[in-house]
């Protein structure tokens, strides 16, 4: 049997496949006490649940597959979208906002890239049915603070809102070639390009100044952006845009994580189904956005239901990178305590009672590596057992055996 | 930490170390030519030297916070980063070319041309979207060989004035895209180090709109 595995997948073993159920299980259960109940959609779906008009990929990055019956169907390239079936189909008449909270790998054909394997996990938060600057800051918040309980205190967000680019697309009136040669540039944040569109369209005036200061429209919250940006404002909904995000940022204040908010609202590449505020988190150590989210406020009405709707995932996998590279690589999970078999028996009971307490405990079978383990106990089958540690060994009565569990917990 | 820059080996590097001096910023020191990671002479920058179509990879994994690549480099590797500027030097054409003795015909009339180049990817795309099925020959290096030795009917290859195709009696048949260097930024490092970066954008701005005095 040959070893290969296809491109684009992992196996996780060892200490990093400890450290990535205890990333998911850090998030679900702060997600949890925020109110957040799990979702679990299938992995495959039929194909045209994800090409719909707003639909989250393109279809050649799709995993498609016939089913015996004949259906396309696919592995799902996002959690987002079938969150939107679901509500927008089966429980919009459940009393809203409803919040959820996800894990679980997706699956994209597409050049493996750093932390992003054709098939890498997700995590995230949908809040569905709320359509306030208030929800979109909670969700903002709910993914900053879950960095900060993953270890990841050092991270920045980005945060713009897509009404602004689209009430200035609105305004210029651009047919569709223009209107992405002018998304792509703000993309590349490329002001050469920009200006030669704006020179190339003959502008003038405001929707010049609109134009190019767009690029400038970028820095951290309180250093003017939005004052920068109001006065760029050309429409109403632009204005509108400028409006929400600084209520949105009232509330990150609130939450005291403001500081760690940048504006940036040339940051205009999201996914097709957002509608207003779009963000990205970047933390050191590693070059791309661990986390992405933003408002998307037309896509469950594809499934049935119309409502608005803000959410965020987490690359789990570009986060445990993440973690590798600022924490060190995760150790490899070692039993806290390996109990050498006796002749009475009491072993189990030694084994179990120290599971019971919540370490880890496992009995010895023979090959193992004393040397390995922090700590080692023998049952002398006297009522005494013998604790034995890398640089110590000790004689244990066996009624103190509880009181000794509690002191290593 | 220093802001870590990949500079591309080679004249472009020289070029692109004048405009850093210009604007300011602490040169390499200079001690082991061999050296692949070297410290500005104030410690503010580490200066990485990679391999010209390298550079915007090691940008986009944020290995290197900025760089200074060729537009034709950033674009074959597909990299996703930031180009805040256009810098005035490096100016090149990636280019189709074919020996000077190829019959005049449109490129879209060649059944399976075999194509030599350093850009499979931005070569591909050409032919692909001209409906042309062509097949490539990657090579690293001397790419104006392939026709020579009759191993290629066309390269596609970057032409800044055109003697090394006279010298290989080879012609321009059309231009792919022209290229410059370019300021390239790592999309986390742009906001995680904006406090630096925006300096070093706004100080070469400054440079390279300043009319250059003639020299003579």
């Amino acid at each position: 049997m040959s070893p290969s595995i296809p491109k684009g997948v992992a196996d996780y073993f060892g200490g990093a496949a400890q450290r990535r159920r205890q990333l998911e299980t850090d998030l679900r259960e702060l997600a949890r006490a925020w109110g957040y109940a799990e979702l679990i959609p299938p992995i495959f779906e039929y194909a045209d649940t994800f090409l719909t008009e707003l639909g989250s990929q393109s279809a050649e990055t799709l995993y498609r597959f016939f089913d015996r019956d004949g259906q396309t169907l696919a592995l799902r390239p996002d959690l987002t979208v079938p969150a939107a079936r679901i509500v927008g189909s089966k429980l919009y008449d459940q009393p809203l906002p409803q919040r959820y909270f996800y894990a679980g790998p997706v699956f994209r054909f597409e050049e493996p890239r750093a932390g992003r394997q054709r098939e890498f996990w997700q995590a995230g938060v949908e809040l569905m049915g709320a359509g306030s600057p208030d929800a979109d800051a909670e969700v903002l918040a709910l993914a900053a603070l879950a960095l900060r309980r993953v270890g990841l205190t050092d991270f920045r967000f980005s945060l713009g809102h897509l009404g602004y680019f689209h009430g200035l697309l609105a305004h210029l009136d651009l047919d569709d070639v223009a209107a992405r040669a002018l998304q792509g540039a703000l993309d590349r944040k490329s002001e050469d390009d920009v200006r030669a569109l704006a020179d190339a369209w003959g502008l003038e005036g405001p929707p010049r100044e609109a134009v190019l200061g767009l690029l400038t429209l970028f820095g951290p919250q309180g250093d003017g952006v939005l004052t920068r940006a109001r006065r760029l404002v050309l429409n109403e909904a632009m204005a509108a845009a400028v409006d929400w995000l600084a209520q949105v940022e009232t509330q990150l204040a609130h939450y005291g994580i403001k500081s760690q908010f940048d504006i940036d609202l040339a940051d205009v590449r999201a996914m097709h189904y957002y509608t207003g505020v779009t963000f990205k988190a970047y933390t050191p150590g590693i070059g791309f956005s661990v986390v992405n989210g933003g408002r998307y406020d037309r896509l469950v009405a594809e499934f049935g239901s119309d409502m608005p709707a803000v959410g965020c995932a987490f690359y789990l996998d570009r986060l445990l990178l993440a973690q590798t590279r600022q924490q060190g690589p995760p150790p490899d999970p070692i039993p806290d305590l390996l109990i050498f078999p006796c002749g009475c028996g009491d072993h189990v009971r030694l084994a179990q009672e120290a599971r019971a307490a919540g370490l880890v405990a496992a009995i010895a079978l023979g090959p193992e590596d004393p040397d390995r383990y922090p700590l080692r106990v023998r049952c002398r089958c006297d009522q005494t057992i013998l604790l034995e540690t890398p640089d110590d060994s000790r004689t244990l009565s066996v009624s103190a055996w509880p009181a000794f569990l509690q002191s290593l917990r | 930490m220093p802001l870590t820059i990949a500079l591309p080996k080679g004249r472009m590097a020289d070029d692109a170390l004048t405009w850093l001096a210009r604007a300011g910023w602490s040169p390499p020191v200079v001690e082991d030519d061999r050296r692949l990671v070297i410290p500005s002479e104030d410690g503010s920058l580490a200066y990485l030297l990679v391999k010209p179509m390298d550079a915007p990879v090691f940008v986009e994994q944020g290995a290197a916070d900025i760089g200074i690549a060729g537009l034709d480099a950033v674009r074959e590797r597909a990299a996703d980063v930031y180009e805040p500027m256009l810098l005035p030097f490096g100016h090149c054409r990636l280019s189709v070319a074919a020996p000077a003795n190829r019959p005049h015909r449109p490129l879209r009339l060649e059944i399976s041309p075999r194509v030599a180049t350093k850009y499979p990817r931005l070569a591909e795309a050409y032919f692909r979207s001209r409906g042309v099925s062509a097949e490539f020959i990657y090579l690293s290096g001397s790419v104006e060989l392939g026709p020579l030795v009759d191993m290629a009917d066309l390269i596609v290859d970057i032409i800044q004035t055109g003697s090394t195709l006279r010298a290989n009696n080879l012609v321009e048949l059309r231009e792919i895209m022209p290229s410059q260097a370019v300021l390239i930024v790592n999309r986390a490092s742009y906001r995680l180090h904006a406090d630096r970066i925006q300096p070093l954008l706004q100080s070469l701005r400054a440079v390279i709109s300043q009319p250059i005095e003639n020299p003579w």
